[in-house]
């Protein structure tokens, strides 16, 4: 197993004023391996957003480190660490995010959306980036948007040109906060369709929310409350089929992908049946 | 209550903001405040002086016998007349007067000077306490004009020398003439004792009159100046009325005031600029609360009153200290009038302009934030709850994508794209660099022309490698002689010319005379850039500087009539050249020259290749001296050192403003439109964009800003610009001014100055950016 992101007795303090201190995180210890599909869930205010931005960098912790390994060794770094400066091209280059809300640049197009964190890298040439830009659109089926303004497509569609843009440099890591929060069932369904499909090509995700459906479609939950983990469920993969890594599972994920649509009647009962599972769980804990 | 938290919040987080407007409502303030100030006290202390001086409605001046008796009787018959005054004036060349403490004569002035007896009922000139001014025997009131250029105080002596003959006399008073006392005005009245009038009229024979009427109703000067011509009374020489005296009077300091005031309307105009900008930043910001006040039913114009709240505040309390601090301005900038012209009567009406205008300043603020403030009535509660409706309107404007984009960094392009995305709001910017530069380039583009050896065109001189003049003195024709001798034999000069300037008798078509120094001898040697026609070849032929020809209201082909050796002559005006030297009235003609009118010689030399001119200037200087021998360079600095200095000073104070300026404005916008841009700015931290990113795209969009405003102030500058200086210098005599631009400082070191200023702008308001966790709305 390949830890990619660690973090080790993480904790944090929100002060609102001198007096009034809130801890929301305490001694959280978390690790995801390469390649798996994690979800946090935990009511809101449990702490599962802020715990998010810590892993990602984008929040300081109080004490507590993580670290996070890319694919190879010498890329192994300790977040709280590193410079700011440094901190935004790790973001940059080796994590992309999805946020609830989407944030997407209202001055530019879709596709220069998409296209701006790897002309912002600058790790490739941008014609390939470009190139690379138009893959994902099509690949995402939002091919026909690429020349339009954001203010011209709905909440399911700028979802998925969200997520290009968190692909466009091939992160080792894709985070998602509430990714389908704002979207209606079905597209909340699409978009979860499509994370899965990039988690089978390779990239690790880790998602917060606080849906069950959503949940249930991740090959690991974890449970938040009051700033602290407190279960963790494994709710298996869509084929009942719980085992290996390496050379068999990529194998085994094409043939997924390959199978999918057929498979699409029987994933939906497995998905109604964990979902229903994950509930019994979640009540155990008093969620 | 949301009402407080708001506005609690909207303060404490545009702290910065405000304070800037503030600071510019307070300087508009004190500055409007100020200039009015002075315009009351100009108003006032003109109406005491004119009151005290019993200023005349109407003087004619006139050169040469009068009939007293037929002048008073004239005046008997009319029914405007009041009273009628005859005051003989003694006109004292001014190379016989010596003012100066360090003994040189006033050769070369360009005043008139003239000496009179104190008059008897009208036309006073006053002492330092606006008294009339009655001097005893061997004293003699000075005129404040002298007094402030040369510092003379009471008990100074002042001589007048004629020949071998002198009169000396102790300065008892600075006298204040309401007629003659600004700079502009070419005539100064000295005043003596009249059994010492007498003793000078023996030395100095020439005598004008000024004739002055005192109307019953002096709005009917026009009818009395028709009256007066029309008795054919006496009238060689020019009539002026009491408006004139008072605009003459008040000219000076009115630029002042009037800069001064433009000034404060340009900060008003910035202030308001900002005020627009930082009320449209926070009703951005606070864009939610607003219409969510509007769901739960508060009518929009409380609303309106809890914003504008703020900013009246904010104007009362800035334009009351600029109102405060005002009044020593005031005083600082009236210290001229009241020297001039004497104190004004305290405690009069005009005690409350100052504070109006301050006043006014303050309402200019309130209306203009409820103007801004209109646009909450374009918020619906709905749209603005479900974060769509008005904003971000800006953000639509289509440019080229940005994937198109090949070579620029990206940081690049988006600062590019976000210029042409939002032009309106960089347009401040824009227009704020470009006065910028205008304000710096022009007296840095005429510094340049003025320190350039090609300015000699328009000092009316040939371009030669020598000049040598000899000025009044003694042995000046004996000199002259011996130069004329050395210059001749000297085997190391290429060539050189010899010219006379000596005054000429002008006859007007109207039968007046007046003088005028015309350039004799060798004109055409040394050649000069002619705005007009050439220089004279013939002896029927006069080329005039621009100044005179403007007067004479003639053109090349047109003819005057110079009297020569007493017979009237008509030349041929054949060109007209520019001159800024000798009060920009010179001629230059073929003429032979009476010995007795000469006023200067000078000899323009050339040395053959090979020779130093540095060596040949000092070898002359010592064999002639005191003639004065300088290269070209040297005569322009001697002639022009003093404006060439003042001028260096302008450009320098324009260039820390116009810096200065630049950098406030640029801080403030760039701390506005940060502000603005939060939402944007966060998610592009958030997917990773570093600061120093961010910083560069901003740094792109207002260099883009400043190049732009570099490129048409300069432009700008070397076109309306030339001119507009050419228009200020034609009433110097240059009517033509062709810029000669330094390129290193006004192409180069100029705009590197500016972007380093902005650069560093950019960067210290930048580091204020959030952290990628920063709320995105």
């Amino acid at each position: 197993m390949n830890t990619l992101l660690e973090s080790v007795n993480l904790n944090k303090t929100y002060r609102v004023d001198a007096r009034n201190e809130q801890q929301v995180l305490f001694d959280v210890n978390l690790r995801v391996e390469a390649g798996e599909f994690v979800s946090v869930m935990g009511p809101s205010g449990s702490g599962k957003s802020t715990l998010l931005y810590a892993l990602c960098g984008m929040d300081r912790v109080d004490s507590g480190s993580v670290r996070f390994a890319g694919g190879t060794p010498e890329s192994l770094v300790t977040l709280e660490t590193l410079p700011e400066k440094e901190l935004a091209r790790l973001r940059l280059e080796r994590m992309g995010f999805v946020f609830q809300e989407i944030h997407l640049l209202r001055n530019l197009t879709v596709m220069d959306n998409v296209i701006l964190s790897g002309y912002l890298s600058g790790r490739r040439p941008r014609g390939e980036v470009n190139a690379r830009g138009r893959a994902l659109l099509e690949r995402t089926g939002i091919a026909e948007l690429a020349g339009r303004r954001i203010t011209q497509a709905s909440g399911g569609q700028l979802q998925r040109v969200g997520i290009c843009r968190a692909l466009i440099n091939e992160p080792d890591i894709l985070f998602g906060d509430e990714p389908t929060g704002a979207l209606n069932s079905r597209a909340s369904e699409e978009i979860m369709d499509l994370l899965t499909e990039v988690n089978c090509d390779g990239t690790t995700v880790l998602l917060v929310t606080h849906d069950v459906r959503v949940a249930a479609r991740t090959h690991r939950v974890l449970l938040m409350k009051d700033g602290r983990l407190v279960s963790e469920q494994r709710p298996g993969p869509v084929e009942d089929d719980d085992e290996g890594e390496g050379e068999a599972e990529i194998g085994r994920r094409e043939a997924v992908v390959g199978r999918r649509e057929a498979e699409i009647g029987r994933r939906e009962a497995v998905v109604g049946r964990r979902e229903a599972a994950l509930m019994e769980w979640l009540r155990d804990y008093g969620v | 209550m949301i009402l407080l938290r708001i506005l609690r919040r909207d303060l404490s987080r545009s702290r910065g903001t405000m304070s800037l407007v503030a600071a510019f409502v307070a300087l508009s303030a004190l500055l409007v405040a100020g200039g009015t100030g002075l315009i009351v006290t100009l108003n006032g202390a003109l109406d005491a002086l004119f009151a005290a001086a019993r200023v005349p409605d109407v003087v004619q001046m006139h050169a040469g016998p009068v009939d007293r008796d037929a002048v008073e009787r004239w005046a008997a018959t009319q029914p405007l007349v009041a009273e009628v005054q005859l005051t003989p004036m003694i006109v004292v060349d001014a190379e016989a007067v010596y003012l100066a403490p360090d003994g040189t004569s006033e050769e070369g002035s360009v005043m008139d000077i003239g000496v009179v007896r104190q008059n008897a009922s009208f036309d006073f000139l006053l002492d330092e306490r606006n008294a009339v001014f009655a001097p005893q025997p061997g004293e003699i009131g000075v005129p404040m004009y002298y007094a402030r250029r040369d510092g003379i105080a009471i008990g100074d002596r002042v001589r007048f020398r004629a020949g071998d003959h002198a009169a000396t006399f102790t300065v008892a008073a600075i006298v204040r003439d309401a007629q003659m006392n600004p700079a502009i005005v070419h005539s100064k009245r000295f005043v003596v004792h009249p059994n010492d009038f007498a003793a000078l009229q023996r030395l100095f024979p020439e005598t004008e009159f000024l004739i002055s009427l005192r109307l019953h109703d002096p709005d009917r000067a026009d009818e009395a100046i028709a009256a007066y011509r029309a008795a054919g009374m006496p009238a060689v020489g020019p009539i002026v009325d009491r408006q004139l005296f008072r605009t003459l009077n008040g000219l000076s300091e009115g630029i002042v005031a009037a800069v001064v005031i433009l000034l404060s309307g340009l900060l008003m105009v910035i202030a308001l600029l900002c005020l627009r900008f930082s009320i449209l930043a926070s009703i951005e910001e606070e864009y939610r609360e607003i219409g969510v006040m509007k769901a739960i039913g508060m009518p929009g114009r409380s609303i309106r009153l809890i914003y504008v709240a703020k900013y009246v505040a904010v104007a009362l309390a800035a334009s009351a200290v600029g109102y405060a601090f005002s009044r020593p301005l005031s005083a600082l900038l009236a210290a001229d009038v009241t020297e001039y012209l004497g104190s004004a009567p305290a405690g009069s009406v005009g005690g409350v302009l100052p504070m109006a205008a301050a006043a006014a300043v303050c309402a200019a603020v309130v209306v203009s934030a409820f103007l801004v403030l209109r646009r909450f009535r374009s918020i619906s509660a709905v749209g603005a709850l479900r974060g769509t409706g008005m904003r971000r309107r800006d953000d639509v404007r289509r440019v080229r994508p940005l994937h198109r984009s090949r070579r620029l960094g990206v940081n690049t392009v988006l600062g590019l794209r976000d210029v042409a995305q939002r032009p309106a709001l960089y347009a401040l910017l824009g227009f704020i660099f470009f006065f910028a530069v205008v304000f710096i380039v022009l007296p840095l583009h005429f510094l340049s022309t003025m320190t350039d050896p090609g300015f000699v065109s328009y000092m009316g001189i040939g371009t030669s490698d020598i000049r040598m003049d000899l000025r009044h003195s003694e042995s000046m024709d004996h000199r002259f002689a011996e130069l004329n001798a050395a210059l001749a034999g000297d085997p190391e000069v290429a060539r050189y010319a010899a010219l006379v300037t000596s005054g000429f008798d002008l006859l007007r078509e109207n039968g007046e005379r007046e003088s005028i120094a015309i350039e004799t001898g060798d004109i055409g040697v040394f050649p000069l850039d002619y705005l007009a026609g050439a220089v004279p070849t013939a002896g029927n032929e006069i080329a005039l500087s621009f100044l005179n020809a403007r007067d004479l209201d003639v053109a090349v082909g047109d003819t005057v009539t110079i009297a020569v050796d007493g017979t009237p002559r008509r030349l041929t005006v054949s060109g007209i050249y520019q001159d800024v030297t000798n009060g920009g009235r010179t001629a230059k003609a073929r003429l032979p020259y009476s010995a007795g009118a000469v006023r200067w010689y000078a000899f323009a030399v050339d040395v053959i290749p090979g020779v130093s001119v540095a060596e040949k200037t000092r070898e002359y200087a010592q064999r002639f001296a005191p003639a004065r021998v300088t290269d070209l360079a040297g005569y322009m600095t001697q002639t022009l050192g003093s404006t060439i200095d003042q001028l260096g000073t302008v450009t320098l104070v324009a260039l820390i403003v116009g810096l200065g300026v630049s950098m406030l404005v640029t801080a403030l916008f760039l701390h506005m439109l940060v502000r603005k841009d939060a939402d944007r700015i966060a998610v592009m931290r958030r997917i990773g964009a570093s600061r120093g990113s961010i910083r560069r795209q901003y740094r792109s969009a207002v260099l883009t800003v400043l190049a732009l405003g570099l490129v048409l102030g300069t432009l700008f500058a070397n076109t309306l610009g030339e001119r507009l200086v050419s228009v200020l210098w034609s009433f110097m005599g240059a009517a033509r001014i062709h810029f000669v631009v330094d390129a290193l400082r006004a192409y180069l070191l100029l705009p590197l100055a500016f972007a380093a200023a902005v650069i560093l702008i950019t960067r210290i308001v930048t580091s204020g950016i959030g952290n990628p966790t920063g709320e995105i709305r």
